[in-house]
């Protein structure tokens, strides 16, 4: 069966996209082709007029290390600390033994404390990853996205673990940081009101297929009711949580 | 028997839905458990075991008991035999133990060396049976082979074997066990290695890492405490392995049990006995300390 059918996409540099759909869209199949975690079976994948399916592993690799992608599961390692989990995000950039002997150049450990930073994060660099909250490890996840010191960021469902309050702070440090650093930003979302509350531009998939592409400001409850291909309910928002 | 009529249940309840239980599964679970009692007796008769000649050897345990501990034989006038305690036999008993301890650190240092060599090895094949980092089956195929047929091998009939090549000592020992040891954590290590969280290998290959960097940043923090665990329970085991191989010439403490019971001595035999006793349950116990603070 096919995950995506059609879809045909252009995403100018530094917007942040949202793309909005039902579990089993194939939002997670469209932001994995592009850094080739799910390969495309057919098609194009242009990246400044490089076809991107059809890069060699050293090319791939290479293509991945701008590239910077945040999980649902944050996809830390727990027995390690923050900072290990950081500099991970320069093993593309480093050779094998260097990075095997855990000899990362000093710049690199530089950079990871100054990503740390800008989540406000750095006490916690050597805390083990296990030891914080989700909400932390979600920071400590984008901080190894930065520490690629990539042009592109995928989030696949970042939030979807997180309660409300802490799920608006990390759509706000994102968005934040994606600003200041120009960064092109795809993030799958099923919440109806972070979509519309951070999104440049919203993408709708149903069945594979893009069924709305268009800035947010065309966006209206019934674009939701189409894509969802149902009426809204109360769980498709995230909500405040405010106290 | 009406239950095992091929009808009834299927019309019933679970009606359509597959996988149910049909009426042929009753048949088939009779067969087997009929099929299990019958290799049971099959086996019984052609051993020849019997809770009878089970009784009739526990005097004679007794017997060979008395002649271990430090108990003087004293043939009776009316020709019947008397065990009476000698604190002299005990003192002989006693003065033995020194001599034990060169054969015992022999056969502990068989088991660090194999434990460590073995572990070692177990590596990177273990990295290679595992379905979730090998990219190509064959290869996948090849290390899991080469693992089950080694482990297929008792290390009894290793050690045999390896003294045929190698002459009776403590290098076909240290051998048969390091290979043992081998088996043993490689079969751990690549289950350990599949069972893993893949997110953090999804995110290693996410960011651009080769494969070496990948297991190094996402499989070996995940599985580091287990493999140190392993490598604890390898090496009691080996502590056992190797005193059991020393039986069959391999040097150390169990050929120097072998050689007091040859001898008839079985005081001697007591006491290293007693000694290797006290040495297994002592490892055994510091070592799942170890293992369950690491887990």
């Amino acid at each position: 069966m096919q995950a995506l059918r059609s879809v045909n996409l252009t995403i100018p540099d530094g917007q942040f996209v949202v793309i909005v759909g039902l579990s089993g869209a194939g939002k997670s199949t469209l932001l994995r082709c592009i850094n080739r975690l799910v390969e495309p079976t057919e098609g194009q994948i242009l990246a400044d007029g490089v076809d991107i399916t059809r890069l060699g592993e050293g090319e791939l690799r290479a293509w991945r290390t701008k590239v910077g992608m945040i999980f649902q599961n944050f996809n830390l390692v727990n027995r390690s600390t923050v900072l290990r989990n950081v500099l991970a995000g320069r093993l593309g950039h480093t050779s094998t033994l260097r990075s095997l002997l855990g000899l990362f150049p000093r710049s690199d450990v530089e950079l990871a404390l100054r990503c740390l930073e800008r989540v406000q994060l750095r006490d916690k660099a050597f805390s083990r990853a296990d030891q914080l909250s989700g909400g932390q490890k979600q920071r400590v996840a984008i901080a190894r996205a930065l520490c690629q010191e990539p042009k592109i960021l995928l989030a696949d469902e970042p939030v979807a673990s997180l309660d409300p309050p802490t799920s608006h702070l990390i759509m706000q440090d994102l968005k934040r940081i994606c600003r200041e650093d120009g960064l092109t930003v795809l993030v799958n979302l099923h919440f109806i009101d972070l979509a519309v509350e951070y999104a440049d531009r919203i993408i709708g998939l149903r069945a594979g297929e893009v069924v709305f592409d268009g800035p947010v400001s065309e966006v209206t409850e019934k674009t939701f009711e189409e894509i969802y291909g149902r009426s809204i309910r109360p769980d498709d928002f995230r909500g405040r949580g405010d106290r | 028997m009406s239950r095992l009529s091929p009808q009834a249940p299927d019309r019933g309840l679970f009606a359509g839905i597959p996988g149910a239980p049909t009426p042929w599964t009753r048949v088939r679970n009779l067969a087997i458990g009929v099929l299990l009692v019958a290799l049971y007796l099959w086996s019984a008769r052609a051993t020849d075991f019997s809770l009878g000649r089970l009784a009739r050897g526990v005097p004679e345990m007794g017997n060979l008991l008395i002649r271990m501990l430090p108990f003087e034989r004293v043939d009776l006038p009316g020709g019947g035999v008397a065990w009476r305690w000698s604190n002299e036999l005990l003192r002989q008993q006693i003065a033995f133990l020194p001599s034990v301890w060169g054969p015992l650190m022999e056969t502990l240092r068989i088991a660090i060396v194999s434990a460590t060599l073995g572990s070692l090895l177990a590596v990177p094949v273990a990295l290679l049976a595992s379905r979730n980092l090998v990219r190509y089956p064959w290869l996948y195929w090849l290390a899991r082979g080469f693992m089950n047929l080694l482990r297929t091998i008792p290390d009894l009939v290793l050690a045999a074997v390896l003294a045929g090549a190698f002459g009776v000592g403590v290098l076909p020992g240290i051998l048969a066990v390091t290979i043992f040891s081998f088996t043993v954590v490689a079969k751990l290590l690549s289950e350990s290695i599949e069972a893993i969280d893949p997110g953090p290998l999804e995110a290693m290959r996410a960011v651009g890492a080769n494969r070496l960097q990948a297991i190094a940043f996402g499989v070996v923090p995940q599985v580091l405490p287990q493999y140190i665990a392993y490598v604890l329970y390898v090496f009691e085991i080996d502590v056992r392995a190797s005193t059991v191989l020393g039986l069959v010439g391999a040097g150390g403490i169990g050929f120097t049990l072998q050689t007091s019971l040859r001898l008839l001595n079985y005081r001697a035999a007591f006491m290293i006995i007693l000694v290797i006793l006290a040495v297994v349950v002592l490892i055994d116990t510091i070592s799942n300390r170890l293992r369950e603070r690491l887990l």
